[in-house]
């Protein structure tokens, strides 16, 4: 008997003609590790909030789900709350009490488990996920990572029978997700746990799921084995191929020797690769600029928080020049959200100088220095004060002498630029992640800046919305504007940019054009690198193994 | 902490209890014995806890309330009948100096007591305590301890997103600043308020309001929480009675008045000093423990 039984499921939110799920179907039974993608908005929530009664969004529903054969709603809460476990998006707004021992203990509290069983749980669970080392410390104290830990740690001491997470690694860094995901098989493996988990690090997750469910405007498109889903999805020609890890896209892109079961990890692509033989193409090169004018030089500098406290930046040197794209990439800790503060003039350094010029390459006066540099933060969400988007790009133009028709252009055409016009009136804590950081980019945006730094801009996004993103930034980048990407997705400033350098240990330990850095790099790469470099060092994305491989024309 | 300290390791019931009566007897208690007790014991159990740091709270904030309090009570009162000299036609009486005297003592006894429960008993032992007299509250409590220092940070957060659209919170005119400031804090709710959909939905997800809560706690109350609760309890009690029959009381007003001394008043004394000096009698017994047992590897 299946676990979990979805018959005909049809959802649609109040006001709206369009149903948010068309009679969606499918069973979940003891064991599986099944991962649900699709691109932002195609329903993959409305899907999860539907399989637990307390959560399921208001609106009108169709179908049944079933538990264990029973109705979901004849199923009584205690036992929802006791066997369905779930695990939200944002790690902070889960974690209800002040201390990692008592968020541990809290759901138990909740179901009256006494103590002595309670206190054998929590213990358990703390030993299964390693959290004995912060048992007793306050919970503001943890990173990201172990914040979701916990969480996941929390529902795991109720010892469900079915784990729903719905983008549990979307607020995390690569190496933080893949640590969770890591644990997630784990759970799956030593204690036969159900999974059904929305994501799209597919790389990560592929290798140890039993399914793969993909979902396109609230229907489940595709459905498999993850060894077939590509097959699926390249005989639909579905663009979700481009979400999967880098090893089935090219199998399926470059269309060529595909074998009989898909590769899903580097160390599979890597084989496959070497059954292709010695590649024709050859890869698109760049072409070095010419007369690069110097637009932020740091001379010597170094920078710390408090008097007594460490230094973060440490002889910081190097130079960005004008109308690049320069990524800073680098773990946790090494410094590099606090180089971009310095860069927007947040912080300053205590020795040492950093230089901007302007347009010709003159260095700046301190007195217009102010508003040369913009700096979106990693919270996107720390930038909205009003009711309204259009709200706010107004507030960003507030002190600009500027004609009402006039602000009201710019903001259309800002709008525009960022694909927020139809978002304009909605409030902007109604918006999704992609759309908050692309409604905050506006606003920077607007106060007109020749240098731009971003921190985490592509944070929790999917393919299509990073491909959203780096449009964006391409076009920025074509009107000239110098903009420095900080962020923990290879991929992403591999494709994007036009130097990379490695932050490490508060300066910067490399720095190079994309190629070449990712060709000296052997574990901090992209994964498409990693699996071709026994052949050719410089392939950073997927598109170039394509143009390696590509077939021979006629 | 700078040191290990052996007192805070009881359970947190218990050192809620011995800080309430040692407090208590200090402020309604009038006598310089116990007040000396309480002063003293208070005094180098802070700077046994603190350290360096304990001279410097003893110096920037204690001593100055004290003095103050000593100079304000005789400036200001006119009770007494002993006149020491006029200001502005007013009696300075030898009554309210020493009046003052005694308060600046009590107070700064009543101080340290204060920093040093706040120095042992965390957040978490005050829940635990808390939740063993009101469970309903304590989950609130604890709720409202994630809440404060999550508030503080967003509004960190947003206003470092301020400046980095040149919006500076400390620049500009008094005005702009405070129309800058509303605009912080209530974004700042608007989030708060947004956000906490998300944790109703974890809680409720968790099984909240589904039938009757239990605690769970990492304090137990054992053998040695019991043994030093019963001492301290009957020798509390024995300070009660005795201070009930023979009236251990110094009278300042109008005139310098003590009762004759007791049996009963001296055991009183006697009792009440050990108790204030029993953090540091547990550290020093605990210490020599410790030594006697390294010395046996």
């Amino acid at each position: 008997m299946a676990l979990l039984d979805i018959k005909d499921l049809t959802f649609t939110y109040p006001g709206r003609q369009q149903p948010a799920l068309k009679s969606v179907s499918f069973s979940l039974s003891e064991g599986d590790f099944v991962v649900l993608c699709g691109e932002s908005g195609c329903g993959k929530s409305t899907l999860l909030r539907n399989l637990k009664t307390v959560l399921r969004p208001f609106g009108k529903a169709d179908g049944t789900v079933y538990y264990k054969g029973v109705p979901l709603d004849d199923v009584s809460q205690r036992e929802q709350a006791e066997e369905i476990g779930y695990v939200l998006q944002n790690p902070e707004n889960q974690i209800v009490t002040d201390k990692v021992w008592h968020e541990l203990a809290f759901g138990l509290e909740n179901l009256g488990v006494d103590r002595d069983t309670m206190r054998l749980r929590v213990a358990e669970m703390a030993s299964f996920f390693g959290i004995q080392e912060w048992f007793h410390k306050d919970v503001s104290q943890l990173s990201g990572g172990q914040k979701q830990m916990l969480n996941l740690a929390a529902i795991m001491a109720m010892q469900p029978k079915v784990l729903i997470l719905d983008e549990p690694t979307s607020q995390l860094n690569p190496i933080a997700a893949s640590d969770f995901l890591n644990t997630l098989a784990k759970i799956n493996r030593d204690l036969g746990t159900t999974i059904l988990l929305s994501e799209h690090r597919m790389e990560d997750v592929l290798p140890n799921a039993t399914g793969v469910m993909v979902m396109e405007k609230g229907e489940i498109a595709a459905s498999a084995d993850p060894r077939y889903i590509g097959r699926i999805l390249y005989e639909r020609k579905d663009p979700m191929l481009l979400a999967m890890p880098a090893a089935m896209q090219s199998v399926y892109r470059l269309e060529r020797n595909i074998p009989e079961i898909c590769p899903l990890t580097v160390g599979e692509g890597k084989k496959w690769i070497s059954s292709l033989g010695t590649p024709a193409g050859s890869i698109k090169e760049k072409e070095n600029e010419k007369d690069l004018i110097t637009a932020i030089e740091f001379k010597d500098v170094w920078f710390r928080y408090s008097k007594n406290g460490e230094d973060v930046i440490r002889d910081l040197n190097g130079k960005i020049y004008k109308g690049e794209i320069f990524s800073i990439i680098g773990s946790n800790g090494a410094g590099k959200s606090t180089c971009a503060s310095l860069i927007a003039g947040i912080n300053r350094p205590y020795r040492g100088k950093i230089k901007l010029f302007d347009k010709v390459g003159n260095t700046f006066k301190e007195s217009l220095m102010e508003g040369a540099v913009s700096l979106l933060i990693q919270n996107p969400q720390s930038f909205f004060l009003k009711d309204t988007v259009r709200e706010d790009l107004k507030e960003a133009l507030r002190d600009r002498d500027l004609s009402k028709e006039e602000k009201d252009s710019k903001i259309e055409e800002m709008a525009r630029k960022t694909f927020i016009t139809e978002l304009l009136d909605h409030h902007p804590y109604d918006l999704s992640g992609g759309e908050q950081q692309r409604a905050a980019l506006a606003k920077v945006l607007l106060k007109d800046s020749e240098i731009l730094v971003l921190d985490e801009p592509v944070k929790g996004m999917d393919g299509f919305l990073k491909q959203k993103m780096a449009d964006i930034l391409l076009a920025l980048k074509k009107e000239g504007r110098t903009i420095i990407l900080v962020s923990h997705d290879l991929e992403f400033c591999a494709g994007i940019s036009d130097r990379c350098a490695l932050f490490f240990d508060g300066n910067i330990a490399s720095v190079n054009e994309p190629r070449s850095f990712f060709a000296e790099n052997s574990f901090y790469t992209t994964s498409a690198n990693r699996m071709t470099r026994h052949i050719n060092k410089r392939v950073v994305t997927v598109e170039d193994i394509l143009d390696l491989w590509k077939k021979e024309e006629g | 902490m700078d040191k290990r300290d052996s007192f805070s390791g009881y359970n947190p019931l218990f050192l809620i209890a011995f800080f309430l009566f040692t407090v208590l007897v200090t402020m309604i208690v009038r006598h310089p014995v116990l007040g000396a007790a309480s002063f003293s014991g208070s005094l180098f159990y802070l700077i046994y806890l603190k350290g360096k740091k304990a001279f410097s709270l003893v110096f920037k904030i204690i001593l100055p309330v004290m003095i103050l309090t000593m100079i304000i009570n005789p400036a200001f009162s006119h009770k007494g009948v002993t006149a020491l000299f006029y200001v502005n036609n007013n009696p300075i009486t030898l009554e309210a100096i020493l009046y003052g005297l005694y308060s600046a003592f009590m107070l700064g006894a009543v101080i340290m007591w204060f920093s040093a429960y706040n120095e042992i008993m965390t957040t978490d032992k005050f829940v635990y305590a808390f939740g063993r007299l009101l469970p309903a509250l304590s989950l609130v409590f604890s709720m409202a301890l994630r809440f404060i220092p999550r508030f503080n940070s967003h509004i960190r957060t947003v206003s470092n997103a301020r400046r980095s659209l040149g919006e500076d919170l400390e620049k500009g005119s008094i005005m702009k600043r405070i129309r800058n400031g509303i605009t912080v804090f209530s974004s700042t709710v608007t989030w708060a308020l947004e956000n906490s959909v998300d944790t109703a939905d974890a809680m409720t997800s968790r099984g909240y309001g589904t039938g009757h809560r239990t605690t769970y706690a990492t304090y137990r109350f054992d053998k040695r929480d019991g043994i030093i609760s019963a001492v301290v309890l009957a020798a509390a009690v024995c300070v009660v009675i005795f201070l009930a029959r023979d009236s251990l009381y110094m009278q300042f007003y109008p005139s310098i008045e003590f009762n004759p001394i007791t049996a009963g008043s001296v055991i009183t004394a006697v009792l009440f000093t050990i108790i204030c000096f029993l953090p540091l009698i547990i550290d020093f017994q605990e210490n020599i423990k410790w030594r006697y047992l390294t010395s046996r590897i």
